[in-house]
């Protein structure tokens, strides 16, 4: 059913046309999470709380994208596990293991265990480089290079002008390249930086 | 021109814009004329596009549990604590009434500068003759034809004249002439011209200052001028019987009642939305 028609139904209290948009965004609300907080079981309360929230308060949305208006109390609810973490520092996230998706459709369909095994490395390395960053940063590359959201979308659901979308950005991309490159050996071979390439790559780096 | 160096900082930071194709024209050309020249911003551009490319490899985790939101989830909300609430409501309702009385005493202050008290402090021939001396003498022109409703005969008696404030037709019978002058008191507030009644006159729309309020029951009847379009006169006075005079604080009272109902109505309407609306927050916080 058209999302329209869902969320106006939802405003007048039908919580089955609520739970169709649930369902809709339910994985890349989780994602989003769990790559905010780390911490899988953390992810999940998160977006549960998110959700009920948003159903309590939905009369208040007025127009405009859903989406956005839905993953700005997503991300809210991160910031506020995120704070209140940093008054309270509880056990580390280190050694942690999530049930990856299978690879997406188009590939064969049948993975090895070395290739989860791969995965799930890359997964490791990709989530210890989004625990290093501020959580503004955290929130924003996880947004746009993760879970894929554009300029615009970001800008409303951070509600944060366009400018300031590109230059914080710019900054948790350029983090995060210093932290898959100081540990490069790491990274599975096909995932390497591949900057040798360029002939030009050692005057410039001294540069 | 730029300096080599700034311009090299602002295409740096404008490359991960520029991956994504979120640049001006403008700007796009600045880069890619400076990346031409740069070995060290084609390094930036390099090593973020295959940053960018292994963030957007991220394995998707799977969902652990499906989060559509149960009934009960949401039914069990508004219950915890009703006592509370109702009590918030009641203490917004009593800071409502409370704000209301002492806006409508403020409101009576300054609708009643110098109201007197209902009691008179003055004896009574004192402040009668105050009163007198207040009234404002009002000449009103009178036509031929009096309202026929009229008693037989128009007799305008001082005492009564100063008490209500009006000139006091008593008796029966047509005023005895229109040409007379039936009394003289102190000023002229218009011209006359043929008839003139002069006294103290009770005038409905009058904008005249009121004289203090006496305390007389004298039943008598009040002359209300109505204009006329008529050539000569502007002023038809109808004699009709009024009932008890009314003392000046209930005079006043009357005039500001209606303005206070106004002002009740929307006090007491702002103490029960207070309320409406404690109570409802109260609720949705559950």
């Amino acid at each position: 059913m058209d999302e329209r028609k869902l969320v106006e139904r939802a405003r007048k209290g039908d919580l089955d046309a609520f739970n169709e948009l649930v369902i809709r965004y339910q994985k890349t609300a989780y994602n989003v999470a769990y790559r905010i907080l780390g911490d899988a079981e953390a992810a999940a309360d998160a977006v549960q709380d998110a959700f009920l929230k948003a159903f309590k308060n939905i009369r208040r949305f007025r127009g405009g994208s859903f989406k956005s208006w839905m993953f700005r109390i997503v991300t809210n609810t991160c910031y506020d596990v995120l704070r209140a973490r940093k008054r309270r520092p509880s056990s580390s996230l280190d050694g942690m293991e999530v049930e990856l998706n299978h690879t997406p459709l188009g590939d064969s369909g049948v993975e090895s265990p070395e290739e989860y095994a791969i995965r799930q490395e890359l997964n490791r390395l990709i989530q210890e480089a989004i625990n290093s960053l501020p959580p503004e940063q955290r929130v924003i590359i996880v947004l746009s290079d993760i879970e894929g959201f554009d300029y615009r979308e970001i800008s409303e659901t951070l509600g944060i002008p366009l400018g300031t979308v590109k230059s914080r950005l710019s900054r948790a991309r350029a983090k995060v390249r210093d932290l898959l490159l100081a540990q490069e050996e790491l990274l599975p071979v096909r995932y390497r930086l591949k900057v040798g390439a360029d002939s030009n790559l050692e005057s410039a780096s001294k540069a | 021109m730029w300096l080599r160096r700034d311009k090299h900082e602002i295409v740096r930071r404008l490359l991960s814009a520029y991956i994504d194709g979120e640049l001006s024209s403008q700007e796009k050309a600045l880069v890619e004329e400076h990346l031409r020249e740069c070995a060290q911003c084609r390094w930036e551009l390099e090593t973020l596009r295959h940053t960018v490319a292994i963030l957007r490899e991220a394995p998707r985790v799977a969902l652990p549990r499906s989060f559509v939101i149960r009934r009960a989830d949401v039914e069990e909300a508004p219950a915890p604590s009703r006592v509370p609430a109702f009590l918030r409501v009641v203490t917004a309702l009593g800071v409502a009434i409370f704000v209301l009385i002492v806006g409508l005493h403020f409101l009576m202050q300054a609708l009643l500068p110098g109201m007197p008290a209902p009691v008179a402090k003055a004896p009574l021939p004192e402040r009668r003759q105050e009163a007198v001396e207040k009234a404002p003498t009002v000449v009103v022109e009178l036509e031929q034809r009096f309202t026929p409703a009229v008693t037989e005969e128009v007799v305008v008696t001082k005492e009564v004249s100063r008490e209500v404030f009006a000139p006091t037709v008593i008796g029966k019978g047509i005023p005895r002439a229109p040409t007379d002058k039936v009394g003289v008191e102190p000023q002229a507030l218009s011209p006359l011209p043929t008839t003139t009644v002069v006294g103290p006159v009770a005038l409905a729309p009058s904008p005249m200052p009121k004289p203090a309020a006496l305390p007389t029951s004298t039943p008598a009847p009040a002359i209300h001028p109505t204009p006329l379009p008529g050539p000569k006169f502007t002023t038809v006075l109808r004699i009709e019987p009024t009932p008890t005079p009314i003392p000046l604080y209930s005079q006043l009272t009357g005039r500001v009642a209606s303005g206070w109902i106004w002002v009740i109505a929307a006090l007491v309407l702002a103490g029960i939305g207070i309320g409406l609306w404690v109570y409802y927050r109260s609720k949705r916080k559950g």
